[in-house]
């Protein structure tokens, strides 16, 4: 059986036999891999000497360290899932494994889905390893491609074939790594040693392996300030009378920041222009370009109100935000998607709580089984 | 079979690939390319060409040109391999040159694997300029002729000759092929796949 050696499809109709024999269609947008052909493990420099001490900016709660020396412990044999809450500080949980890894010479590397965290993490991570030479690579950013800790896209990952000894997966549920099977390819073959996924709502396929036994799932339901997760409140209302309920509740947080997840880009733009008149109000979707500096303005702010697509329901933090989901039936939105909008509630130790809407056109499955998942965390934590 | 394009199953097909069950692309990515005939004079010359080069068709050629996609081969002149083959019966196709390292890394010509659909007769003349034939050449002559473009040593030209590329974007290429042809043809045509949409 013919099978592609990075991204290891063995459906038929993505080979195809060119002059120098056959090669894989699926992947061809990262360059072309010959089917026959010796593929060589990519080969970097080793990892450099003392690179593993590490400083934290706070230190880990019992909660988390617990779970962080146990991830440590397990890497060595299987994979992990670490099952998280958001905002319960998923990257500083793998501190430690990252620490025994480099102590033992071995590679290690970040990856995400999108582009847009790449560089914050690196920042972050950089911070907790002075020693270390921590590189980011995205799109944009590829020059250097080589260093002791490597924080990438999933999308960069195809330049390291058989490289890593760790390999941490950040929102393996996040777009466009969700559902990809290219990409899922690629991460595998990136990786020689295990994997440790990080995931506040883990998808059917990392439950399926958990059952299965190949992932060890470790959960951690608290967050570091010991808070209750933000359950939202669903509320249900005619589609003509929902602009006045959004503005109600706009007004009764006034003084606070609030982020307005709206289902399409179009919509976000038509919010803004009624909703420009009463607020202090910025819009963020995939089409912002400048859309770091409109986050540092919001954040600024501190009372202004955002309009945003999905593109803004992960890997956000912001000061005492609020959070309202319009037209939360919406089928843009799934289950996951909803559980990070209302993560972006209370991350931050002096604003543990705030209020999270959704309002709904009309009774909703998914709204529904949010809430009831939030719920249950916020019991387990106890 | 798959859309070579977008991968889509399409099995359960469309009305048109009742009748039209070769092309290679499906219908959505099909419709994606701006399909236009256009005929314009370049260096004295009729030129035609058959698509606008839009986003959808670029994407395509860089797939197959700088990821070596050679499956994508026939796509390109599918829909128009008859209407050339009728015009430009007698004429022979003569390739224009690609730079020689990117053909070498390539593998193969990926002007001969397009054009080879439409079974006529092929030549490829001419070569680029290397650093080699600069070698006598001062700063100033060898700067003009950086992209230049020379026939091959002892190539014999057929009377009737269709200059043949992917796209056209300024022209340069092509003035530069019709310099080297100079007075030896008797007949030209110029035929690219695509057009910018300044020739329009
Ligand atoms: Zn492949
Ligand atoms: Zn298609």
């Amino acid at each position: 059986m013919m099978q592609c050696p990075r991204c290891l499809n063995t459906d038929k109709a993505f080979f195809y036999r060119g002059s120098r024999g056959w090669y894989c269609r699926k992947c061809i947008s990262f360059g072309r891999v010959m089917l026959e052909e010796e593929n060589e493990p990519v080969s970097l420099a080793p990892v450099s000497e003392g690179s593993e001490e590490y400083t934290l900016q706070y230190p880990l709660t019992k909660a988390q360290e617990e779970i962080a020396v146990k991830c440590a412990e397990l890497i060595d044999t299987s994979d992990v899932l670490l099952h998280c809450v958001c905002g319960a500080g998923k990257t500083e949980l793998v501190v430690l494994s990252i620490a025994k890894m480099l102590k033992e010479k071995k590679k290690v590397c970040f990856a995400i889905p999108r582009r847009q965290v790449v560089l914050e993490l690196r920042e972050r991570l950089a911070g907790y390893f002075p020693k270390a030479k921590v590189v980011a690579v995205c799109g944009g950013h590829t020059e250097e491609t080589d260093g002791d800790l490597i924080v990438c896209t999933t999308h960069q990952l195809y330049r390291y074939y058989r490289v890593f000894d760790l390999l941490i997966l950040d929102e393996p549920d996040a777009f466009p790594f969700r559902g990809s099977e290219v990409l899922h390819g690629i991460a595998e073959t990136s990786r020689k040693g295990h994997m440790i996924c990080l995931s506040a709502t883990p998808d059917q396929e990392l439950l399926r392996k958990e059952r299965e036994g190949s992932l060890i799932r470790l959960v951690l339901n608290r967050r570091p300030h010991g808070h209750p997760l933000p359950v939202p409140q669903i509320k249900v209302v005619p589609d003509k009378v929902m602009f006045l309920s959004l503005i109600r509740w706009l007004h009764r947080h006034r003084a606070q920041s609030c982020m307005v997840f709206v289902p399409s880009i179009k919509k976000a733009q038509y919010l803004y222009w009624f909703l420009f008149l009463l607020f202090p109000c910025c819009l963020c979707t995939s089409h912002t370009e400048n859309r770091d500096e409109v986050i540092r303005a919001f954040r600024e702010k501190k009372n202004g109100v955002m309009l945003c697509t999905t593109v803004m329901e992960r890997g956000l933090t912001i000061e005492n935000v609020q959070v309202c989901v319009y037209q939360a039936d919406s089928r843009i939105f799934d289950e996951a998607g909803l559980v990070q909008m209302a993560g972006r509630v209370g991350r931050v130790f002096a604003y543990p709580e705030g209020d999270v809407l959704f309002l709904c056109r009309r009774r909703s499955e998914k709204a529904e089984r949010c809430v009831k998942a939030l719920r249950e965390a916020n019991l387990c934590a106890v | 079979m798959r859309c070579l394009m977008c991968g889509k199953n399409r099995d359960e097909g469309t009305f048109r690939d009742l009748f039209d069950p070769q092309d290679p692309l499906c219908e959505k990515c099909r419709s994606e390319w701006r399909r236009k005939h256009i005929r314009f004079r370049l260096g004295g010359v009729t030129a035609e060409s058959s698509y606008v080069y839009n986003e959808a068709f670029s994407r395509c050629l860089i797939q197959f040109k700088e990821l070596n996609d050679e499956a994508l081969r026939d796509v390109f002149l599918y829909e128009v391999a008859d209407r050339l083959r009728f015009r430009y019966r007698g004429y022979t196709l003569c390739l224009l040159p690609s730079s020689e390292e990117k053909s070498a890394a390539r593998g193969f010509s990926h002007l001969r694997l397009m054009f080879a659909c439409l079974k006529m007769p092929m030549i490829e003349p001419f070569r680029k300029v290397t650093s080699q034939d600069q070698k006598n050449l001062n700063r100033e002559e060898r700067l003009a002729m950086q992209d230049a473009i020379i026939l091959k040593d002892g190539v014999q030209l057929p009377e009737k000759i269709l200059l043949c590329d992917d796209t056209i974007t300024t022209g340069a290429t092509m003035l530069g092929a019709l310099a080297a042809l100079g007075q030896k043809a008797q007949k030209v045509r110029i035929y690219a796949v695509s057009a910018n949409i300044r020739w329009l």
